[in-house]
């Protein structure tokens, strides 16, 4: 049978995420699903829902408010080539998770929210009222994305040990993109066939502990 | 072996922890279209064939 979680994931161990889901993103994606999930978290984001990630926005809400920490990466808010105009979708998410903590019910107002965005204080010029939130740039690189969250995660993680550390946790991640073909041939796909978010996702929660013990077997762990 | 017992012997058994430097993993949300053993199989023998992937990234 096919897995499948028990019951949805608690808030409190849930992480919302707002981003592209295009083939240019997908790295950024899968570096901030390893991490979090590394951290003994779970990602949550529309492709839970939709292999596109086109979801209706009440949806989108209802699963905001199922996460107590969002991380919300604007940093596609550009004019496309096309149309002359900017996609706001990420924003608007944004904004309402801001909405949510600010005047929202009183368990969503100890809400945790980050934002990516491609380079330093681009925000200044675009959205400047988010100016003293927590705000990272990437610079359309996973590593920095793996830095930025595991970082900001365990500044909020409250009680408890310390999380792995962004070196190992990007260093794992670098090993299990190189596996990625090979698990895809083992698990009988085409080489053209990418494993989809869900897979990918269920990939991660098995690989992490077998790389660990690898390196260990090793002798670097 | 109580019933109460017993049903936590099946559910370690059908489920063991998985861990990564002493962090308890989640379930991820969603369903694969594989089995967790299917996947560890996968994931195993990944590693085995291409052991130089522990350098990628250092």
């Amino acid at each position: 049978m096919p897995s499948r979680p028990a019951s949805e994931p608690a808030p409190a161990r849930s992480v919302f995420i707002n981003c592209p889901f295009d083939e240019t993103y997908e790295p950024l994606l899968r570096a901030a699903c390893f991490t979090i999930m590394a951290c003994g978290l779970t990602p949550r984001c529309a492709l839970d829902f939709s292999d596109s990630g086109s979801v209706r926005l009440t949806e989108i809400v209802r699963l905001i408010t199922r996460c107590e920490r969002s991380i919300h990466d604007i940093s596609r808010v550009e004019l496309d080539a096309a149309s002359g105009l900017p996609r706001f979708n990420m924003p608007l998410e944004l904004g309402a998770d801001l909405g949510l903590r600010l005047e929202g019910p009183k368990a969503q107002r100890r809400r945790k929210t980050l934002i990516l965005d491609s380079a330093k204080h681009r925000y200044d010029i675009s959205l400047s009222d988010i100016s003293g939130l927590d705000i990272e740039a990437h610079g359309s690189d996973p590593t920095r994305v793996i830095k930025a969250v595991r970082d900001w995660l365990n500044a909020n993680r409250g009680e408890g040990p310390v999380f792995p550390g962004a070196k190992a946790i990007a260093e794992d991640f670098a090993a299990l993109d190189a596996y990625v073909p090979q698990i895809a041939r083992e698990l009988r796909l085409d080489p053209h066939d990418e494993l989809p978010h869900a897979d990918f996702l269920f990939v991660v929660a098995q690989a992490l502990p077998l790389i660990e013990q690898a390196r260990r077997d090793k002798g670097s762990p | 072996m109580t019933v109460a017992a017993r049903k936590s012997t099946a559910k370690a058994k059908t489920s063991p922890k998985l861990t990564y430097h002493g962090v308890t993993i989640q379930s991820p949300p969603g369903r694969s279209r594989f089995t967790p053993e299917q996947i560890r199989k996968a994931v195993k023998a990944a590693i085995a064939k291409n052991p130089n992937a522990l350098s990628a990234g250092k």
